[in-house]
């Protein structure tokens, strides 16, 4: 299989901060990868270097074979792009804006109505975009991303800021884009769960450094992984460490919420003997909840932080 | 033409069109200075100046409240002069004491104290006060022969096409119109654009970058020549204001002028994505040029040094050219050196724009 995204060794830094630093990813075409980290872990820098719109300090990024010093209008044609940020011109529509950047395609206006057609803006077409809503113009920004028809597409946090709705809709567009037109596409996110849903690889990535990377499965499997017994008790206990037991992996106690996490290798082998040990104890549980790790788990065990948490931005 | 110049084009037409408080400082808001600065400097209107009588002697008082034009209510006398050709001055004469009179003066509300004493009259005035000096200049005529010096047959009033006001004003106008119309509306558009990371967004395809800056300053010109017609239709039409000097002349100058501003427009634009720094740099380059060159009055009664800084800036030069082939008719080949000057530095402001202007 031949690979779409080739970066090999490529360092960013603003002033002070190492915004990316050494970065080495390949993504093979056809792929959906994200980016995940938290606020300021260097995935946006990392995506403008690919899209051509910062230039790496060192190191090599090759798209499809081609790289922006060289040639640069060929990969302004091979790529698409949706910018964290979408503001487009308040005073035209969805059809106006979007014909504007297929005549910078060069494409007939045919192709307008399909990619609007496409990501289901069919009703919106003579609304002006200054009103639409957030979902809308992001559902336009897609349309836009997916004009040229591009070998590899570039999503830069395309739902942040989107109610849970509007975010369902836009990964339901992105979904059968990637199932029915097999693109390969890149999106960072902050959002595991969004990660989770459309990525077949996942990229962890913190304080400009890739972590750890591979499917949601060899992630959470990696890392000797295990399933979680969270529970709360009632009362005032500094420690809980009466309850660990030989199937134990980790125990976690927060004092303040009185509430801690068991890692257990199977919940369903464990949890009869934690039950047990809380009898034993004549214990009062408040709440109990079981459930698999994620990759929030996982990055808090990596970095110490959550995803959600916002690093020194760049 | 490539789709995508047209369609640039035709956006840049579109987001004016659809702003109507564009269209009205664009359009409306020129004709409408024009026109109300036009009337006010076109027609007198009646002025009213007070004085100060000190007098004893109500023989004098009688006889100056027994003439034509003048009343009499209380301690105030009210004499009109003039007409409507010269305007009318309406003078507010207070009778009153020494001390009262000098309090007027010292606040202002009299700016001539007329005094008579034992059958001599004195007019006292502070020599740097116009409005002092003309009321004696009236007064002193009128309490003298009862005539009004402004109904004397030798003064003319000038009314001519071509040393009025107006005259004056309109191609000043027009040339500052094209720097506001440059500077607001494609700086203040790129800066907004990149401050939206739209311009970001636009160079990620394979957009040609001289085809986005052509169809905003292709769009712009056509704008600036609309706007300049609606300017002129009005002063031809309601203060049959002409042109002396040749059309072509006019559009070549008009042209010059554009690409002036087109290349300081860039420069001002050409780093900064923040609107609020945008706003205050457009304002820093048109308000001096608006105050100084010479649009509304004229810039020789700065001091020489000043002047000759003036006469530096684009809106300077372009406003003169312009007034001198409207008003005295000058060729293609004495607005030559103007022309080119003013393109010129359109030229080196554009490049030196461009070479540092951020797209991202």
């Amino acid at each position: 299989m031949d690979n779409i995204l080739e970066i090999h060794d490529v360092c960013k830094h603003f002033k002070d901060v190492k915004a990316v630093d050494g970065v080495n990813l390949v993504v093979p075409r056809g792929e959906f990868v994200a980016l995940l980290g938290p606020n300021g872990a260097g995935k946006s820098t990392l995506v403008e270097m690919i899209e051509g719109i910062q230039v790496p300090d060192r190191g090599q990024i090759t798209i499809a074979g081609m790289n922006w010093k060289h040639h640069k209008n060929e990969l302004h044609k091979r790529i698409g792009i949706s910018l964290q940020e979408n503001h487009f011109m308040e005073k035209l529509t969805v059809y106006e804006t979007v014909n504007l950047f297929a005549s910078l395609y060069n494409l007939p206006e045919s192709r307008v109505e399909e990619v609007i057609e496409l990501v289901k803006l069919q009703e919106k077409r003579k609304a002006l975009s200054s009103k639409l809503s957030g979902g809308q113009k992001q559902r336009m920004a897609l349309a836009i991303a997916m004009l040229n028809q591009a070998e590899l597409l570039l999503l830069d946090e395309p739902t942040t800021g989107l109610d849970p709705t509007a975010r369902h809709e836009i990964w339901d567009i992105l979904s059968s884009l990637h199932k029915e037109h097999g693109l390969s596409m890149i999106l960072t996110t902050h959002y595991m769960e969004e990660a989770e849903y459309l990525c077949s690889r996942i990229v962890m990535m913190n304080k400009g450094k890739i972590l750890a990377q591979g499917t949601l499965g060899e992630l959470l499997a990696s890392n000797n992984s295990s399933e979680i017994i969270e529970f709360s008790l009632d009362g005032h206990f500094t420690d809980v460490e009466f309850l660990r037991w030989d199937g134990t992996r980790q125990l976690t106690w927060d004092n303040a919420r009185q509430h801690g996490e068991i890692h257990v290798a199977s919940i369903v082998d464990q949890l009869p003997v934690f039950l047990a040990k809380v009898k034993e104890q004549h214990l009062d549980l408040s709440k109990l909840e079981c459930r698999r790790k994620t990759l929030d788990d996982l990055f808090i065990e990596m970095t110490g932080t959550h995803l959600n948490a916002t690093t020194e931005e760049n | 033409m490539p789709r995508s110049f047209l369609q640039l084009v035709y956006i840049h037409v579109l987001e004016f069109a659809r702003e109507p408080g564009a269209i009205f400082w664009s359009f409306f808001f020129p004709v409408i200075m024009a026109w109300g600065l036009g009337i006010a400097f076109s027609s007198k209107m009646e002025t009213k100046r007070n004085v100060a009588l000190i007098c004893n002697d109500t023989t004098f008082v009688h006889d100056l409240q027994g003439r034509q034009n003048t009343s009499r209510k209380d301690s105030v006398l009210t004499i009109v002069l003039g007409n409507s050709t010269s305007g009318i001055t309406r003078y507010e004469v207070y009778i009153t004491s020494r001390a009262s009179a000098n309090l007027m003066l010292k606040r202002g509300v009299v700016a001539l104290i007329i005094e008579n004493s034992d059958g001599r009259i004195t007019y006292q005035f502070d020599a740097r006060n116009n409005e002092g000096q003309l009321s004696y200049l009236q007064l002193e005529q009128w309490i003298k022969t009862g005539d009004d010096i402004l109904k004397r047959g030798e003064i003319s009033f000038i009314s001519q096409k071509g040393i009025r006001y107006i005259d004056f004003l309109i191609p000043g106008m027009l040339a500052m119109n094209v720097m506001s119309s440059v500077l607001w509306g494609v700086s203040y558009t790129t800066i907004e654009r990149r401050s939206k990371k739209l311009l970001r967004r636009m160079v990620a395809t394979p957009m040609r970058k001289w085809e986005y800056m052509g169809a905003m300053f292709f769009t712009r010109y056509i704008l600036c020549i609309l706007e300049g017609l609606a300017t002129f239709a009005l002063a031809r039409w309601y203060f049959d204001v002409s042109i002396e000097g040749s059309m072509f002349t006019v559009f070549m100058l008009f042209t010059a002028g554009f690409i002036s501003f087109a290349g300081i427009s860039v420069l001002v634009s050409s780093r900064t994505a923040n609107t609020y720094v945008g706003n205050g740099l457009i304002n820093a380059v048109v308000m001096p040029m608006m105050l100084l060159s010479g649009v509304f009055f004229s810039y020789h009664n700065y001091p020489d040094t000043m002047v000759a800084i003036i006469k530096l800036l684009p809106l300077t030069s372009f406003a003169d050219a312009m007034r001198s082939v409207f008003i005295e008719g000058s060729c293609l080949y004495s607005t030559l050196p103007t022309i080119l000057g003013l393109t010129a530095s359109g030229l080196v402001f554009s490049f030196i724009g461009l070479k540092i202007f951020k797209w991202h």
